[in-house]
């Protein structure tokens, strides 16, 4: 994440205007980091629940902005935010079972077992391809619980030091380094279970 | 088919991919505006914290100093038998002289 000390003066600067009273300096924030938001939101929540999430960050953003330290980098401070708001979302989403579950098609079996073997660079790049690596990876995420899934999408699929996605997520070192071993066994099961499943079908 | 490190690290560098792909997809923007719709609704949420909130943010960062504080004292009073109404008692107890507290006052 990049450091801009003109810009955390300036954003510490707008935050007093917004502590001060004036509600409407807030927008200023929310379009300076909309994009930052949406970037992050996207890759750990369903399409369908980008925008909300995102609107959820900013209402936290503003209730505990009081919280915010004038010499900090709001930009981070915010970031961890995001990355909470989506920690809660899947706890939400699993605690209720709100979406059901994806079941993996032998199309999607098919791709997994191109990738796995050397065949697998020359046909990624075709739309098709994409869709189903998508599908496969959001299969595999479904069933990993809300934490192990954070770690593994921050820690391994988004290449974040143990450091960094503990600062994130506000969990000590030794949690996520413990937990990031964990999900990516996780990981590796439930791929092998798919593959030795076809396996057995053929 | 066996998941060997190179499939693994195959299968990762995929998925790796497939997961920053996600950041292409398109989103209007009128949640921006429903956040400040939001966030004008909770403005109060900004109005200053009362006297006993902050006292009592304040108060909790104390509690490892006086929990140390307390052990120090009971070490000490235990080590060097500062027991007050124990003491109390063995002076009343030894005193020839009938003396209590209205006595003390008077004199």
């Amino acid at each position: 994440m990049m450091h801009n000390d003109s810009g955390n003066s300036d954003d510490a600067q707008i935050v007093d205007l917004v502590l001060g009273g004036n509600v409407n300096a807030f927008e200023t924030l929310l379009l300076r980091y909309a994009d930052h938001v949406l970037r992050i939101v996207k890759k750990h929540v369903n399409y369908e629940a980008v925008e909300e999430t995102s609107q959820e960050v900013f209402v936290r953003a503003f209730q505990s902005l009081s919280g915010f330290r004038n010499d900090g980098n709001f930009r981070q401070w915010l970031s961890s935010i995001a990355v909470r708001t989506c920690y809660d979302y899947w706890r939400k989403v699993y605690r209720s079972r709100e979406i059901a579950m994806s079941e993996i098609s032998e199309t999607q079996r098919e791709w997994l077992e191109d990738i796995l073997s050397d065949r697998s660079g020359q046909s990624f790049d075709e739309k098709g391809s994409q869709e189903e690596a998508r599908e496969v990876l959001d299969w595999a995420l479904e069933r990993l619980p809300a934490g192990d899934r954070m770690v593994l999408e921050l820690v391994y699929l988004e290449g974040l030091s143990l450091k960094e996605a503990a600062e994130l997520l506000g969990w000590s070192v030794a949690n996520v380094k413990v937990r990031s071993f964990r999900a990516r066994r996780k990981l590796r099961a439930l791929l092998r279970g798919l593959i030795n499943d076809r396996e057995e079908r053929q | 088919m066996k998941l060997t490190r190179n499939r693994q690290e195959n299968l990762i560098r995929t998925l790796r991919v497939t997961y920053h792909e996600k950041e292409k997809v398109e989103v209007g923007e009128q949640w921006q505006g429903k956040v400040m719709h939001r966030v004008r609704g909770i403005r109060h949420v900004l109005s200053k914290r009362s006297f006993f909130e902050q006292f009592g943010d304040a108060l909790w960062r104390f509690a490892p100093v006086a929990c140390a504080l307390i052990l120090i004292l009971g070490v000490c009073i235990f080590k060097f038998h500062m027991i007050p109404d124990y003491e109390v008692a063995k002076l009343v107890a030894n005193d020839p002289v009938e003396y209590g507290l209205l006595q003390s006052l008077l004199m």
